[in-house]
């Protein structure tokens, strides 16, 4: 049986010849809620990109090393298999702005032909809003678009885009940052009931999300991990 | 204010105000001139100007166009069909690999066909197609005008591609989704105004384009559709051809046909505006 969600040893990644991380050696124990914290620039959106081949899709990148996810060398993953078993949320709020709300979950299980019918649909629908604690907020406005929401629920509304894809290890870059106290609150409530049936891996540069959240803290300055500690260390 | 300086700006709003007045004086010429005419011919002879077979040249009658407007029409699907897609293949590769050599060469050349005069590509597709195949063809007319409409359809959806915001391919890309996913699903969707406005500039220009014609369709104008191996008519050649002729019937069907011609085409700009907002 596996015992870390995400191995990683000896990462050094360079960008445009520019090297970003330096000798990264971690491992993610599964459903629990990893927090990797640091000050801005340290590399540490680029490592989270970097474990589910995200950062591919940019130019010039160099990278040597081994990155294990869930078993299994990310090399020898199909890429989008692997960024669908390790799902990525990005720090601004980016639902489709042209989808409804309802689209805007429906979009992934449908092109993954994960559902057989409607209803089907529907349930998983309901199922990911509820898991992100938005289907009070928005049941009588699936059909509207994302941009009547306020920044915190269109933030849930991607975590529940991304929950809808039944992923194993959610791949968090600051989702709280620039929204409001309520928000972040509900959204941490999320991810502490999420880690029960899935891996959590959370970038933020906030200490007392990373106190409340963290099962395991890691921190990150300049591309390094400096004090890889338990969070009572705190 | 100072006098002088109010002279110079009373001066200069004269001068902007002649030179707007000259500037929009041939254009106002011209659609008074085609609407006038125009709609004497479409009156005289009223709705059959537009279904109605074409008149002997020693008739009182300038006779209808009907063949003419089904070929434009004809010509005006097939062009789309053929230089559509080519134009948005040719619009995602530029947009999404940008510095590859095949996406610089697709852009410098899609760009560069702009400036090729139409007679030209008429010249081209004459050697290419309508020689080879023995005769003129509603296929060699769709295939020169799809030439000349790519470039201004490609441009269009590639300025729409490349407005895309980055946060949504990221989106689309985090979901697990593939490139070609993520550019035929998330994209065109998010882009559909762009790509609608670029199908309606195609269609106006391919409404209009008489050059590419000239050595392609062979301009039947006496027999509705009978093929697309065969010769057709098309309402921009047969403006030419009857003004060239010394009839004056034929010369008063040019005007009602003209007055066609530009009400298609103001309908397909007036919703490109609108579109394009």
């Amino acid at each position: 049986m596996m015992e870390y969600a995400v191995s990683i040893e000896n990462l050094n990644l360079w960008i445009s010849g520019r090297q970003i991380l330096y000798d990264i050696s971690l491992r993610v124990p599964i459903n629990k809620i990893t927090v990797i914290i640091g000050p801005s620039g340290g590399g540490k959106s680029t490592l989270l990109k970097t474990v589910n081949r995200l950062i591919d899709l940019y130019k010039n990148v160099k990278y040597t090393g081994k990155i294990v996810v869930l078993g299994r060398d990310t090399r020898k993953w199909n890429p989008y298999d692997l960024r669908r078993a390790a799902v990525y949320v990005s720090q601004t709020p980016n639902p489709f702005p042209h989808m409804s709300i309802y689209e805007n979950i429906a979009l992934g299980p449908v092109l993954h032909n994960m559902v057989k019918d409607k209803e089907e649909l529907d349930q998983l629908v309901r199922w990911a809003l509820e898991k992100a604690m938005l289907w009070d907020e928005v049941k009588d406005r699936l059909d509207e678009k994302p941009g009547i929401l306020s920044g915190g629920q269109q933030q849930r509304l991607c975590i529940a885009r991304a929950l809808a894809l039944k992923p194993k290890i959610l791949l968090l870059d600051e989702p709280t940052a620039n929204i409001d106290p309520e928000n972040t609150e509900k959204i941490e409530e999320v991810l502490r009931s999420l880690c029960r049936e899935l891996t959590v891996v959370l970038v933020t540069h906030d200490h007392g999300q990373a106190e409340r959240l963290a099962d395991k803290l890691i921190h990150m300055k300049r591309g390094r991990i400096v004090v890889p500690s338990k969070i009572q260390a705190v | 204010m100072p006098r002088s300086r109010m002279l110079k700006d009373r001066v200069f709003t004269l001068l902007v105000f002649t030179l707007a007045i000259v500037g929009i004086a041939p254009l106002f010429a011209i659609l008074s001139a085609i609407i006038i005419n125009g709609f004497k011919t479409i009156i005289s002879i009223g709705p059959s100007f537009l279904y109605g077979l074409p008149s002997s040249p020693l008739s009182s009658s300038p006779g209808g166009i009907g063949p003419a407007l089904v070929g434009s029409l004809v010509i005006m699907f097939l062009s789309m069909m053929i230089g559509y897609p080519l134009a948005f293949m040719a619009a995602v590769l530029a947009v999404e690999y940008p510095k590859s050599i095949i996406g610089r060469a697709v852009d410098v050349l899609a760009k560069s066909l702009m400036e090729v005069p139409s007679i030209l590509i008429g010249i081209l597709v004459y050697a290419i197609i309508v020689v080879p195949m023995g005769g003129f063809s509603a296929w060699a007319g769709s295939i020169a005008v799809s030439l000349v409409i790519l470039p201004y359809i490609y441009t269009h959806i590639e300025t729409a591609l490349r407005n895309i915001p980055s946060e949504l391919k990221l989106a689309s890309y985090s979901l697990g989704l593939s490139r070609a996913k993520t550019v035929f699903v998330v994209f065109t969707s998010k882009a559909r105004r762009g790509l609608l406005t670029a199908a309606l500039i195609g269609l106006a220009r391919a409404s209009g384009e008489t050059a590419p014609l000239l050595f392609t369709i062979g301009g039947n104008w006496f027999t509705y559709f009978q093929g697309l191996g065969k010769p057709i008519g098309a309402i921009p050649l047969l403006i030419y051809t009857y003004t060239l002729t010394p009839y004056p019937n034929y010369h008063e069907a040019a005007w009602g046909a003209s007055l066609v011609l530009l009400t298609v085409y103001l309908c397909l700009f007036t919703l490109f505006r609108r579109l394009s907002g």
